[in-house]
């Protein structure tokens, strides 16, 4: 276990460097020029020259990498060219705002998704089935910005039960919660749904009934252990993904996280924020790839 | 159909059928008469600031609050007149039109209870002027002022031009005459920083501290910067003039402009300058909320950019063609479509420029005109080869502008195909010679000069290989020698003349099509006082109050 891991470690890095050149010289490729956010438009050629300079934007391309690459070497992201800010502080004072996002939406999908999968398939082919599954396919359907601003709309601007927008208190995070979690909620039905489906034909199931176990512990001790396998494997990219990609959420509700920081970043053509952000994520994606292969083995001793 | 699919998508249809219903904007609430916070003034802001160090700090909309934080040496009165601020009084220019004196008032202080002296200044501007601080301010006064070129290049260790004789009197000399300085000086760029809230942090992080630990000399200062969340500003007490009436200015960040909008109307921010054309339609319908709307035209406009030394627009036949689409824009739809959000340009300089006139008459709307010109050019169209018009995605309203432009050239026979971009695509593209033959860009002020405009947009040192603030690649011998001789008048009513000629000459030549001027109109709570909108500075929070409606 200890060797597989360590050979995934090593993998990660080399994927990390692999993403790191890809982003750094895709930025470097767009047709703008990082100046310009640091200048202003108004800015005369001389004045934009020297900023170049002393931003380091003079030097070759590969010079510039590598004076990156070794400040990440060292835990020094840079600094932000737009706002002078430490990259990694940046990063830092942020992820709180996503993090609690995610796991309010996360907390959605399973305590939502999860149940409804689980009735759906033991009800399958009844009316509460085909209902649940279409209200779940209308989910799957519905586009986060649309929704969160719907949402936004009716339960904050004109009912005011909830903020309109911000990172002030936990109230905040319930509309935005539900924007991300009504999309995977649906989905994560549909998921459980079909390995519940695969897993409640299986002869085990049928001989665990036939012992008298009682129905509850037959759907959720026998089948639904085995079929959230491929449930887990899904979960560890979403909730990876989710940390980096909750852009609209985000923009919608003012909330001042890794999202918006990306997204501004690529904006105004900030180029250590954007490498900085980026690998951050690659780094989530990567670290939840691990994540899962160590949860697969502990949920099921047989994968090896 | 399968049956299960068909259910499906009734359902969904239901669904979002039902949504929307719910979602109808339907007729404005009243404005709210509750909410507000006592002498707080609360705003909402898209994005957060860069940074509060005033050499830095250039965002549009950060100038009205840097004033609350930093104060330069001058101001603006109720209108486009400098009036003095720090200064004791306006300067006393030298015999030879070089040299500005200014005396400082005695009492005036930094937040941290230290008096502003004549060395500040020289310590700020000379820091300005550092390439190391990374300032776009440098660029104002970096061809202005004596030895400040040498200073920046790493050829000098000091400005020779700034220099302090004694406490409270600052002498700038000048490369030579020039009464925009003046304008310059009231800009926040040139407010003075006190040289140990600098130089106490190290030297590698010591812009970026100071940015977001400013300390300066005016009225209020930070108490609380959370970035991308909020910032919090409280009165200085050490403030050496007469306070604001607001205790508090807070300002919340990564508002949308449908959420700040949505914040406003609930009563949750005071003012709002960001409102989304299809509630402006709504509330500016409704009798309730009319008299909370404040409007004025701002020193601010919109060109239809016309590449002088790219077809159809270079060559001997080239006025000819420039002339024909300046007859070919309909302006007054351009306002309709925009909902009065602006208001025709009749000339290339904005309407408030102090002691200003407008020469001529411009053109007017005049299709057949146009094409009358455009066959005495030996135009032909050639729907294969358009003419390309780029556009960038900040111009404010420019896909709509862009899109009238398009219609109003096909009806006298011109075909434009529209190409829109990124702005930081299009600065460096519409900037770069021989490249762009058509762009749309806007201009606004960055004081009320006509020299703001002609100088920066029409004239020819304004061209460069790239970056040329002159997109329009105009050059006149004439337009240049009365630009230059209205940037070295010293007498500012000879300047004005000189400025109308050069302005003349411009408008004759037809470089661009002056299309729309900046209407700003803003939106305030019932329970603000005092709000009116300044020339220069849009805002100006000194002035406000909250009391309850």
């Amino acid at each position: 276990m200890t060797r597989r891991i360590l050979s995934r470690l090593l993998q990660s890095a080399v994927t990390l460097l692999g993403v790191s050149v890809l982003v750094f010289f895709i930025t470097h490729a767009i047709p703008a020029d990082p100046v310009a956010a640091v200048a202003g438009p108004k800015a005369d050629p001389e004045t934009r020259e020297r900023i170049r300079k002393e931003l380091g934007l003079s030097d070759p391309l590969w010079e510039q990498y590598g004076r990156y690459l070794w400040g990440v070497v060292r835990g020094d992201l840079g600094k932000s060219f737009v706002t002078g800010e430490r990259v990694t502080d940046a990063i830092l004072i942020r992820f709180p705002s996503t993090l609690f996002l995610s796991i309010g939406g996360v907390a959605i999908w399973l305590i939502v998704g999860v149940p409804l999968g689980v009735l759906t398939a033991k009800y399958r082919d009844r009316p509460v089935d085909r209902i649940t599954l279409v209200l779940a396919m209308i989910a799957i359907s519905l586009p986060t910005f649309w929704l969160g601003r719907l949402l936004q709309f009716q339960f904050a601007y004109r009912d005011g039960l909830l903020p309109v927008a911000g990172f002030y208190n936990w109230q905040c995070l319930i509309l935005p919660s539900v924007t991300l979690g009504v999309v995977g909620a649906g989905f994560y039905a549909r998921l459980v749904h079909s390995s519940m489906v695969e897993v409640l034909n299986q002869d085990y199931i049928r001989a665990a009934r036939a012992r008298g176990l009682s129905e509850p512990v037959v759907l959720f001790k026998h089948a639904l252990r085995n079929a959230v396998i491929p449930v887990i494997t899904v979960l560890g990219l979403d909730i990876a993904g989710l940390l980096a990609g909750v852009v609209f959420t985000e923009s919608i509700f003012a909330l001042p996280g890794l999202g918006a920081l990306a997204l501004q970043a690529v904006l105004s053509m900030d180029v250590p924020m954007i490498m900085g952000t980026v690998l951050f994520a690659a780094v989530l994606v990567v670290g939840a790839n691990i994540l899962v292969d160590v949860v697969y083995r502990l949920v099921d001793p047989r994968i090896q | 159909m399968p049956r299960r699919c068909a259910f499906a998508w009734m359902g969904m249809a239901l669904a979002v059928c039902a949504l929307a219903a719910g979602c109808q904007p339907g007729v404005s609430a009243p404005p709210p008469t509750t909410g507000w916070v006592a002498g707080t003034l609360r705003l909402g802001q898209r994005a957060d600031f860069r940074s509060l160090d005033p050499a830095i700090a250039n965002d549009t909309a950060l100038v009205p609050i840097m004033r609350m934080i930093f104060q330069p040496l001058l101001d603006y009165d109720d209108g486009v007149h400098l009036v003095p601020l720090v200064a004791e009084a306006m300067p006393a220019l030298s015999a030879n039109g070089k040299t500005y004196t200014f005396h400082l008032k005695k009492g005036v202080r930094f937040s941290n209870g230290r008096e502003v002296t004549a060395d500040d200044f020289v310590y700020s501007w000379t820091r300005l002027l550092n390439p190391k601080t990374k300032s776009a301010g440098a660029s104002y006064v970096v061809d202005k002022i004596a030895g400040a070129h040498d200073f920046a290049d790493g050829k000098a260790d000091r400005v020779v031009g700034l220099n302090a004789p004694d406490r409270y009197t600052l002498e700038v000399e000048l490369v030579q005459p020039d009464l925009t300085f003046l304008y310059v000086a009231a800009m926040t760029f040139l407010a003075p920083v006190p040289r140990e809230a600098v130089e106490k942090y190290p030297e590698a992080d010591r812009n970026e501290e100071f940015a977001v630990h400013p300390v300066g000399n005016g009225p209020f200062v930070l108490k609380e910067w959370r970035r991308n969340l909020r910032m919090r500003l409280e009165r200085d007490p050490h403030y050496w003039g007469k306070p604001p009436a607001l205790e508090a200015i807070e300002v919340k960040f990564g508002l949308e402009d449908i959420t700040k909008q949505m914040m406003f109307e609930r009563g949750e921010l005071d003012l709002t300058e960001t409102i989304p054309a299809p509630d402006y339609v709504r509330l500016k319908n409704d009798p309730r909320w009319q008299s909370y709307f404040v409007r004025m035209v701002f020193n601010g406009e919109y060109y239809l950019n016309l590449n002088c030394e790219m077809p159809p627009f270079d060559g001997p036949n080239g006025k000819k063609v420039r002339q024909a689409f300046n007859c070919a824009i309909d302006k007054d739809r351009l306002v309709r479509l925009s909902n009065g959000r602006y208001t025709p340009a009749v000339g290339v300089v904005p309407p408030n420029m102090p002691g200003y006139h407008f020469p001529g008459k411009g053109y007017s709307y005049d299709p057949e005109k146009s094409k009358e010109l455009l066959a005495e050019a030996g135009y032909v169209d050639d729907p294969e080869h358009p003419v390309v018009l780029w556009l960038g995605n900040e111009t404010g309203g420019g896909e709509r502008m862009a899109e009238v432009v398009k219609q109003d050239l096909a009806a006298i026979g011109v075909t434009v195909e529209l190409n829109p971009v990124t702005y930081d695509v299009f600065l460096p593209a519409a900037g770069k010679r021989k490249t762009v033959a058509c762009s749309l860009s806007g201009w606004f002020q960055d004081y009320p000069d006509p020299s703001d405009f002609l100088d920066v947009l029409f004239s020819t040192k304004a061209i460069s290989d790239s970056e040329s603030n002159n997109m329009a690649f105009y050059s006149s011998e004439e337009a240049d020698k009365w630009m230059d001789a209205g940037d070295k008048e010293t007498d500012p009513a000879k300047r004005m003349r000189d400025y109308e000629r050069a302005e003349g000459v411009v408008m004759d030549d037809a470089p661009v099509v002056p299309l729309v001027d900046a209407v700003e109109i803003w939106l305030h709570q019932s329970w603000v006082k005092g709000h009116r909108l300044h020339p220069v500075w849009l805002v100006r929070y000194e002035e406000l109050s909250i009391s309850p409606p």
